[in-house]
């Protein structure tokens, strides 16, 4: 039984004792919020220097040509079949929902507009981005991770390398040229396969599609679909490089930061892509 | 003396290194041994400079490790072996760009 306390004192001991509890209540949410936005600055901060050092090693010409071809053989030329078929898949469903919307409402050659708007300005650069994610950004992740956690990082330093040079920027450099080249593949490939989906299924010509999709397009719509894709083509390396950098902790640390980077680089593909809408499509 | 360790503090969750101070002679064979976790293999990443620390420094050879600059550190690395502990060959590279790694 604990000490007997006067009544006004057991009243205030009472009051005080509410009011650590209510702090407690408010000093976890807020010391999350402290937390999370530590934790960004860091990543901000690792980021910025990150690209900062590639940008030294790129003038420096420190960076192998052969390094950033066998770069963009990995990351683009076998990242070709998955991401065709993406395109086809998206390309045929969007031709499929626009003809079962309009049919009976609006003329259907409309149709054309609708799939490319769709595949040039928002599918093709996003789902590529998105499969770009698990095929290339997780792949980055796990192999820099692997190497940072087996010691092949320190022995770079070691042997006087730098690191940034050999595994980082043929990465960075390579995906700012794949990936506007796959959303290009992937707009085309979209395209067409939407274009056949409507004749097929809607009895909507070739040339009543190509005739609405012209109707209705912008030579900017390529700009846009473009830019996005070398946007993306930057944060997915960037990220996984970053993350794989990050890396300690053994085979378990490897699969927690790859999987934390395939979040990371989902939800800054879906972030940027909701940003170019105000930013490029005023 | 080839290799002076100067009051090194290092500490990550907790510390590690704790005011270590000592040298190594040329010729002379030097073992650090104690259980895991309690920093040999931190001290001897501080020989090349692959771990920063909060305090001190290293001198190698008369050139210092953490205050010598970025190429002071360079030949520094080139002149001292390291055999990391998980061996470290580059497994993404074949034997021969492994070696090659080392010639340049």
């Amino acid at each position: 039984m604990g000490p007997s306390v006067p009544g006004q004192l057991s009243a205030y001991v009472a009051y005080s004792k509410s009011a650590s509890v209510s702090s407690g209540i408010l000093r976890r949410p807020l010391s999350a919020v402290g937390r999370t936005a530590q934790s960004t600055a860091e990543h901000a901060g690792e980021i910025a220097l990150l690209l900062s050092a590639t940008v030294r090693s790129v003038v420096r010409l420190q960076v192998s040509l052969r390094s950033v071809l066998q770069q963009i053989y990995i990351m683009g030329v076998q990242s070709i079949p998955i991401v065709v078929v993406t395109a086809v898949l998206a390309g045929i469903v969007t031709s499929q929902q626009g003809g079962y919307q309009f049919q009976g409402a609006v003329p259907l050659y409309i149709l054309g507009s609708i799939v490319v708007a769709s595949v040039v300005l928002e599918l093709g650069p996003v789902l590529t981005a998105i499969v770009l994610v698990g095929r290339v950004g997780a792949r980055i992740t796990a192999e820099l991770g692997t190497m940072k956690v087996s010691e092949q990082l320190d022995a770079f330093h070691a042997l006087g390398r730098d690191p940034i040079a050999i595994l980082a920027a043929p990465r960075i450099i390579a995906g700012v040229i794949v990936v506007p080249v796959l959303v290009g593949i992937a707009n085309l490939v979209g395209v067409l396969a939407g274009m056949v989906a409507a004749r097929m299924t809607l009895d909507l010509g070739y040339e009543s599609f190509l005739y609405g999709a012209r109707l209705f397009w912008h030579n900017w719509d390529l700009f846009y679909s473009l830019t996005k894709a070398v946007t993306f083509g930057l944060a997915i390396p960037v990220i996984s490089i970053h993350m794989g950098l990050r890396t300690r902790g053994g085979a378990a640390g490897v699969g927690r930061t790859t999987t934390a980077s395939v979040m990371f680089m989902t939800l800054t593909v879906l972030i940027l892509d909701a940003l170019f809408p105000p930013l490029l499509l005023q | 003396m080839i290799i002076r360790y100067r009051d090194l503090w290092k500490a990550f969750d907790h510390p590690i290194l704790a005011g270590v101070d000592f040298g190594v002679n040329e010729g002379e064979m030097f073992g650090v041994f104690g259980p895991s976790g309690t920093g040999k293999s931190v001290l001897l990443k501080t020989t090349i400079g692959l771990i920063d620390l909060d305090r001190g420094d290293v001198e190698v050879d008369g050139e210092s490790v953490y205050g010598g600059g970025p190429r002071a550190l360079q030949r520094i690395r080139y002149k001292v072996g390291y055999v990391f502990q998980n061996s470290a060959l580059f497994d993404s590279l074949n034997v021969y760009e492994n070696v090659e790694m080392g010639m340049a």
